[in-house]
Parts: structure tokens; sequence; C-alpha cells
């Protein structure tokens, strides 16, 4: 921002009427860090003042030619602003016109290094400081100094809690602005947002090819922004890493999506991806659900509700999906002045949210078929293995002499039985003598130990020890 | 702890005091006396090469998070924070202090209360306001810095004069004071400019040095057989005659005052790129523990007349091979450190 651009801001147009958008522009002009425009009035610069009575600007710029820099401050003042009511009341009020500050600017000698603009502030709003500082004394004087360790920093969101409100404000401030501000993921290449190692070769399918690509032409352009984002030091940086489990029995899918298309009065074009984490909830649980980024600012968090997904979300399945939507282009005549929300009736924000449902019916639709197929290949590993278990306590304590068999042998037989002739111990799975799946094993069990125990022992005091020992390794090994 | 313009990698004469005195005498201070972990005050700016040479030369250390967890940082541009954080790596933010160091450390509660006066006859809005706010960010920041002292070596590098500016010197006469009681030695690296020194400095300096001629001999005898003359003025070269007035009348006096002995472990004078002089000072105070003599500090003050001051010229520096690989490794090694998230 030139000094003549900040006086019209701030003092010519005034906050609020800034014509930003004058010609068209969509991207900063200037030294070339070009960074696409959101919003249009003018009024993000003031959102400081939520956290700050003040601020300060340095500018150190080329235009023309002719390297040039300021530093401005400007003190806002917290002034009230009246009600319809009392503006009746003041028939001369010039409600086009309120002073909300003031300021001033003076020059420096350009310093190629610092090249750009930069806002800071550390006059924080009381209120805003004790809430950091109760968050940290929250935290322990060993953890206050995570706040200076992104990787153990970071291990905290993603490793140890299942929720970023167990982090306490300073660390849910540092959350939120991650992931909200156009700042870069964390530069390790293929492991940031996405850790290409954890997909199995299956999983590496033509998507997940196009959502990788993807990913690292944008991280590509995030860093082009050169836009920095510091809050108490800390350089942040998006340090998402799907999945998020760290266990190896997890099944990570990718999905990527392209949409450009000119929908009622303007283009709209967007890439999504949407990552599944099979089968296991995502954490901390606000990064389940999808993210639209306009222009690559996030907008709000992530909406556990798919865009109002119109069919019943699987709430299980819902925690393992997480995905963003980067919106290029249209959509900001949705953006609610609070940059937080949308309206959800206009056109692009409609098209927008009937491609998504679309595609996350495919996902749902996939994601539910392979956790079937997932839990029933798990079910018959695990029956697999429990029969051989049994196979081998039987074998073990009747020294061979008799085999374990499964046959059906119809529901009025008993669950297990001897078979002398053949010398097999049958386990009847036919039989339900309780009605319910669990009772009815662990029956199964207690009876395959008493035969086992009579089949191997020459006294009824031996039986006794022995069905007791039996049932405790069978019950140990298959429970 | 002002960005001129220049580029600081590049400036091999202030080089050459970091690598021929701060450094050895910082090694020596940490050996002589069994300093583990040395705890450093800097004014280092976002290049941090002070920091850099200390951590190379094996002065001070990482910690296993590649932390310097004895660093503190004092930096009055709030726009330079972020960059020598990630440069430097202290442990926590709270390890640069943001701030005109002269400010914080002569915070006194009368400043919150003539603030608070304004208030009452102001109101609290606008500028009134955001001046108690700073009154009261800089009694936070003099709690932070005080609770951070003391520290083993004190890097007063202002870019500023204190010859000059009054306020700046009595600003490190503050640290002196504030870590009285505290330690029982350390050692400190004053640099200033050393041109265009105000009459009036120049006028209590010459009013002392007649003094302390007068009063004692060994201090007349050494002046006389340097420079010929016990005067002031005699002192031709400009930077030796600062020198000279700094160390003789506020150095060693606001020392004594407060108990310690001044010991001296050199005197250098260095070009800028812009080929101003300036001079820096390698001092060890010890505390005496009690009343310090005339006889404690004369045989220091006669040690410093005779000596010269080692003079580094911008271009001279540029030539000397060795300090240049020297540089150039403490820049490398500022480069390979492990950083988080790039």
């Amino acid at each position: 921002m030139s000094t003549k651009e900040f006086e019209d801001y701030f003092a010519e147009e005034g906050v609020g009427t800034c014509l930003k958008r004058k010609g068209g522009k969509r991207y900063t002009e200037g030294e070339g860090f070009k960074r696409p425009i959101i919003g249009k009035l003018g009024i993000g610069m003031m959102s400081v003042g939520q956290i700050c009575h003040s601020f300060e600007i340095e500018s150190h710029y080329i235009r023309d030619g002719k390297p040039s820099a300021y530093k401005a401050e400007i003190v806002l003042e917290d002034i009230y602003i009246p009600t319809s009511a009392e503006i009746e009341k003041e028939p001369d009020f010039d409600a086009r016109h309120i002073d909300v500050g003031t300021w001033k600017y003076y020059p420096l000698e350009f310093d190629e290094a610092k090249m750009g603009f930069r806002i800071y502030s550390d006059d924080v709003r009381d209120t805003f400081r004790r809430e950091m500082e109760a968050g940290l004394k929250s935290m322990g004087s060993a953890e206050k100094k995570l706040s200076f360790s992104l990787a153990e920093l970071h291990k905290r969101f993603y490793d140890t809690i299942n929720s970023i409100r167990e982090c306490k404000p300073y660390l849910e401030t540092i959350w939120e602005l991650e992931n909200l501000c156009p700042i870069p993921y964390r530069s390790d290449k293929g492991r940031f947002p996405v850790n290409i190692d954890k997909f199995r070769e299956g999983a590496k399918t033509t998507q997940f090819n196009a959502a990788v690509d993807f990913l690292e032409r944008r991280q590509k352009q995030l860093m082009g922004y050169k836009f920095q984002v510091i809050f108490d030091g800390i350089n942040l940086k998006r340090s998402i890493q799907l999945p998020t489990e760290k266990e190896e029995g997890i099944y990570p899918k990718l999905y990527f999506f392209d949409f450009d298309e000119d929908v009622y009065t303007g283009r709209l074009k967007f890439s999504v991806y949407i990552f599944a984490q099979l089968q296991k909830a995502l954490k901390p649980r606000e990064l389940s659900g999808l993210q639209i980024r306009l222009r690559d600012v996030g907008i709000g968090g992530y909406d556990n509700t798919f865009l109002k997904y119109y069919k019943t979300v699987e709430t299980i399945r819902g925690r393992w999906i997480s995905g963003e939507i980067f919106v290029d282009e249209g959509l900001e005549d949705a953006l609610n002045i609070d940059r937080d929300s949308f309206n959800e009736h206009d056109e692009h924000y409609k098209r927008l949210q009937e491609f998504i449902h679309d595609k996350i019916y495919e996902v749902f639709n996939e994601v539910t078929a392979q956790a079937k197929d997932r839990s029933k290949n798990k079910r018959l590993r695990l029956s697999k293995s429990i029969k051989n278990k049994l196979e081998n306590i039987t074998s073990e304590y009747t020294s061979g002499r008799l085999k374990l068999k499964q046959k059906r042998l119809g529901k009025t037989e008993h669950a297990v039985k001897v078979d002398e002739s053949k010398s097999d111990v049958i386990i009847n799975t036919d039989a339900k003598p309780i009605g319910k799946k669990r009772a009815d094993f662990v029956y199964r069990i207690v009876m395959l130990a008493r035969q086992i125990a009579k089949r191997s022992s020459h006294s009824i005091e031996e039986q006794e020890s022995k069905f007791d020992e039996i049932l405790k390794k069978l019950l140990g090994e298959v429970l | 702890m002002n960005n001129q313009g220049w580029d600081w990698d590049a400036h091999y004469a202030k080089h050459c005091v970091r690598y021929y005195g701060w450094l050895p005498a910082s090694v020596s201070f940490k050996d002589q006396n069994g300093v583990k972990a040395v705890k450093y005050f800097t004014l280092c700016g976002v290049k941090a090469l002070d920091v850099f040479t200390l951590e190379l030369g094996e002065v001070l250390s990482r910690d296993k998070r590649n932390k310097l967890p004895n660093v503190i940082i004092c930096e009055r541009d709030l726009s330079l924070i972020p960059d020598i954080l990630r440069v430097v790596c202290p442990p926590v933010p709270e390890a640069v202090i943001p701030g005109a160091i002269q400010d914080i450390l002569f915070y006194d509660d009368s400043q919150l209360k003539t603030a608070k006066e304004k208030i009452a006859q102001l109101g609290l809005k606008g500028r009134t306001a955001l001046n108690v706010r700073r009154v009261e960010r800089l009694a936070r920041l003099n709690k932070r810095l005080i609770d951070h002292f003391p520290f083993h070596i004190i890097n007063f590098d202002t870019c500023g004069s204190m010859i000059n500016n009054k306020k700046l010197f009595e600003a490190f006469a503050k640290m002196v004071q504030l870590q009285k009681g505290r330690i029982n030695s350390f050692l400190a690296f004053l640099t200033t400019e050393c041109y265009d020194a105000e009459p009036q400095a120049e006028e209590t300096y010459r009013r002392c040095v007649a003094r302390n001629a007068t009063q004692h001999a060994e201090i007349r005898d050494a002046l006389v057989l340097k420079y010929g003359s016990t005067y002031y003025d005699d002192v031709g070269n400009e930077q030796i005659r600062l020198g000279l007035g700094l160390v003789k009348c506020a150095v060693i006096p606001s020392a004594t005052r407060l108990g310690w002995v001044v010991k001296y472990h050199g005197f250098y004078t260095y070009e800028n790129p812009n080929l101003r002089k300036m001079l820096s000072l390698v001092i060890e105070f010890a505390d005496m523990h009690g009343k310090v003599h005339d006889s404690d500090c004369i045989n220091e003050i006669v040690e410093f007349i005779r000596t010269d001051p080692t003079f580094f010229s911008f271009e001279g520096a540029k030539s000397n091979e060795e300090v240049l690989n020297h540089l150039r490794a403490v820049i490398k090694y500022r480069k390979n450190i492990p950083r988080e998230y790039h």
C-alpha cells in the first residue's frame, strides 16, 4: 500500500467505502506478490480492532520504479454507534461519516529487506491478553514453552487431544488462525496436508494423483503469496496432516474433483479434495467435514454437515472425512459480511452445494461399501484366528486325540458335541441356546472346555481342575 | 539494534571485532568461571551474527529442541521481531523483549501515575488512552526483562551514540546495577558511535580527565608518557580520546559506585560501511562485595591509557581472509541450524 493508497483509505474514502476492486482488480498490484483480493469494501483491516486498541503499518514498496517507505499508527476509538431510534432524534446526524479513530504516518528510509506491507500490534485489548495469559497458565509452566515449539504444539493438536476445545484459548486461537489464513502448509513435501506415505498402493488412484498434484501446485501458490501471520512471535503454518491416525490398521482414501462452469452471471471455479480415513475418527474432531476456502481464505471452520447434506450423514462415517474446497473464481457475492459464512440462497453457493452433495454421495457410498467389506474381512480373519486357537488348545489338552470341527447340526442339537467314532469335537454353529450372539459364543466355549476336560481326565477331581484351567485358557485366548 | 539499510552479513570490519574481541573474551570468561550455560543478553537485530559467532564458538549452546534457551534479545522495531525469532530460535517468544531498551529499563511507577492523571483531565480516549496503555506495557516489559537477570554476558551493541545520548549509557549503567547482587562477575561488550561528539559530552570528559590527572600520579604519568600531556584535548585521535573519556568518565565511575571493579579485555575501533567510526569495548565486571577503592581501578585505567585500540578499517577487513572465512562459516552455520516449518 503506497502512501497515496493509505491516505485514500484512511482520509479520503474512509473505511468501508474503499473501492479496492476499482477497474475489476482481482489481484494485488505492486511488487509481484500478486495475491488474490478477497472482500470488496475494505473493512477487513479494521477487524484487528477486535483484539487491539491500535495498530501499526509499515510499508516498503516500489511504485513507478521509485522505492518508498512509511510507517503509520492507527488508534481506534471505542466509539458508540447510535441506534436508528437515536439517529431519528438527531436530524443532522451524518451516518455516512463516523470517526472511528485517528491516524498518522511518517516516511521511512526504504529497506529492500523489508519490502512489503506489514500490520502489527502489541497494543492488545486487556480482555484478549488476559484470556491468552490464562490459556497459557492453564497449560502449566512446562507446557508454556510449547508456545514456541511448533512441532510440539502441533503434536498436541493432532496426537493428544480429541477436540481443539480441550486446548484452551491460546492454542485454540493458533489453530483457528492457521486454518483460516491464506498461509502455506508445512513445507515437508508430500507430508502436508496429505501424508502420501500412509496410502497403500491400491489407494493411489487417478484421483489420488490428481489431488496430490493439485496440493503441490497450491502449496507453491501459497508460498508465492509471501503472506505471513505471526501470532505471539510464532510464524504460523498449516500443519494438517492426513491421515490423523498413526496406527497402521487404517485405510486412507483420497478423492479429487474440479468444477469450472459459468453459473448465473459469472464463472464459478473450484477444486476440492476429500479425504477419508477408514475406519477411525479424525483427531481433532474439528477437522471432520469440509472447509470452503475462498481465494485461499478459510470461511468458517470445517463444516461437518457437508454443506447441509440432504441425506442423513451417519455420524460415525462423517467423522472419517475431511476436505477443503478451494474456490478460485466466483462465490464472493455469497460471502456474508462476517466472512464466516455464506448466503446459502446465492446461485453460486447453491451450485457449489449441489456439486459437493453429488460427490459426497459417491464418496459416502464408496466409503460405506469399503467399510462393510473391511468389516466383513475383519470378521472372517477374526473368526479364522479364533478357530485356529480353539483347534490348538483342543489338540494340546487331548494330546491330539480329538479334532475340533465346526458343523451345522441343527438348532435342537447341543452347542458342542463329541463324535467318539471319528474322534471329533464338534461346535454346532446352528445352536443358539441363549439367543444373544456374544452369550452364545461364551456358552460354546464353556461347553467346549467341559468336553475337553472330560475327555482328558481320569477322575472327577482332575476333570474339575482341568475344566477350570482349559476354560481360563480358552477365554483368555479368544475374548 | 537499528537496521541502517546496509547488509550486516557484509560488515567485515564489525566481524573483526566479534572474531578478535568478543569471541575469545567470551570463551575465556566461560572457561575461567566454569560457566556451563552462558546467559546472554543482546540487541542483535535480524542477522544475529553475534549470537551465531558465540554459538559456533561453543559459548552458547542449543537445547534438544534446537532452541537457545539462554539468549535474551531486546528489539525496539516490532516489525523485525518475527524474523529475529525465526533466525535465532529462542525457546519462547517471551525471550524477545519488544521495545527500546532505555525506555524499558527506566520505567518507574510514577510514569503510570502521571499518565493516569492525564486521563483524569482529558478522559480515556484516543492518544491519551494509548499513552497509558504504553506505560502499562512498559511496566510489563520492565518486569519481564528484570526477571531474566543476571546475565553472564551483556552485549550492549546499540549502533547509537552512548557518548552523545546520555540515556543510552544510563541504560547500560542500569543493567550493571541490576546485575549487582545477582552475579559475581560478568562480561560486557559496549559498542557505540564514536564521532561527532557533542561539545557538552567532550567538556564532561575534559573535566573528568583533568581531575583524575590531578588526583592520581599514576594516571598523570601514563598520560604524559603516552601523549606528552595530561590534557584531554592533546589526545589527537578522536576515537582514542572519546574511548578514554567514556571509560574513565562514564564506565568506571558507574561501576565503582555500585561496588564493581572493571577489567578491560579489549578496545576496538572499526569503520561502518559508511566509513563512520565505531568503538567497541570488552569489559569484565567483578563484584568487590564492598566499597571499591581508587587503587582497585587505577591500574586498569593506566593499562587502558597505555594500550592503543585495535582498528579495523572497512576496506582492510575485506581482505582479511581469516575473518572472512570465519564470517562465512558463521553465516553458513546460521543458515543450517534446524528450524521448524519453513
